[in-house]
């Protein structure tokens, strides 16, 4: 069963092997500020995008 | 007005949703292998959304069963991480501000257990807490409250007794419990063959502060586990140097 599953998640390992998250969190990390803005700026989105009806 | 909702609604909503998404962000930023998973996720949900916009029938339809069904396979999945993640921002609340750690004698009496095992090759496990409390842990052992000895340390891992198999954690001047269990690390940088042991002490330096002295009971040999990282101590010089650092 497990391997099964496996099978399904590994096309998102392979793009999730490129260090993106590695990079980001380290970044992220290094500017505990970003926390807030980008959370801030992420809720703004969805909220305008669920009045507008995108979600 | 905005987007036909009153501004007090707009701020208010975008306040409450603010604050899940910081809390959502950290949890995930903070677990690398989560949140790698989880930037794949979000890279399947735009190019659906895309598909979806454009009206591009098969894509979409194959994509909106892959965007239902992959978080249930990732809770599945990683539903060890996801633990793990949660322990750790746990264990960020959990944080003792009056702290008090061990006198000069409490430090030799440790030593001096440690050498005595090392040397008749018996396994230990002595976590030492500093300002993450590991009152989770010693909730579920036998608490013992008692002052720390080597006598009662050697007693405690003698083989074949009951409390001999868990950990034994030390807080101040006192031995707190005996018989602990810790959430073993999953670290791949690390020999497969390592003992549960190793593993149970290497897990608890990840999640805490707290600094682990390992008792191997094949060879004897002493390691110290600290900040997700296990050394070994060739000898008492160098156990009482890492202890005087940690203990100040």
């Amino acid at each position: 069963m497990k391997k099964i599953l496996e099978f399904f998640i590994e096309p998102f390992k392979v793009i999730s092997r490129r260090n993106i998250s590695d990079n980001i969190s380290k970044f992220f990390n290094r500017h505990k500020v970003l926390y807030a803005i980008v959370s801030l700026l992420i809720a703004v989105l969805i909220v305008l995008f669920m009045y507008a009806g995108g979600l | 007005m905005i987007l036909g909702q009153p501004i007090w609604k707009f701020v208010i909503d975008v306040y409450i949703v603010w604050i899940l998404v910081y809390f959502l962000l950290k949890f995930l930023i903070n677990n690398k292998k989560i949140f790698s998973i989880s930037l794949s996720v979000l890279f399947v949900y735009i190019i659906y959304y895309l598909t979806n916009l454009g009206d591009i029938l098969a894509s979409s339809t194959l994509l909106l069963y892959v965007v239902e069904w992959v978080p249930v396979i990732i809770i599945i999945v990683m539903a060890p991480d996801i633990r793990r993640a949660l322990e750790i921002v746990w264990k960020n609340e959990q944080v003792r501000e009056d702290f008090e750690m061990g006198s000069e004698r409490t430090k030799q009496h440790i030593i001096d257990a440690v050498m005595v095992l090392a040397s008749q090759k018996i396994g230990a496990l002595i976590t030492i807490e500093k300002h993450n409390t590991l009152d989770q842990y010693a909730e579920r052992a036998i608490m013992m409250n008692s002052d720390v000895s080597k006598e009662v340390l050697v007693n405690i891992f003698t083989p074949n007794t009951p409390l001999h198999d868990g950990a034994v954690i030390i807080r101040g001047d006192q031995i707190l419990c005996a018989g602990a269990y810790f959430v073993l690390s999953d670290n791949q940088n690390y020999d497969k063959t390592m003992g549960s042991r190793h593993r149970a002490g290497l897990g608890i330096s990840e999640i805490t502060d707290s600094l682990t002295i390992l008792v191997s009971e094949e060879t004897g040999n002493i390691s110290v586990a600290i900040e997700g990282i296990l050394l070994k101590m060739n000898d008492r010089e160098k156990l009482l140097e890492y202890l005087n650092m940690f203990m100040k």
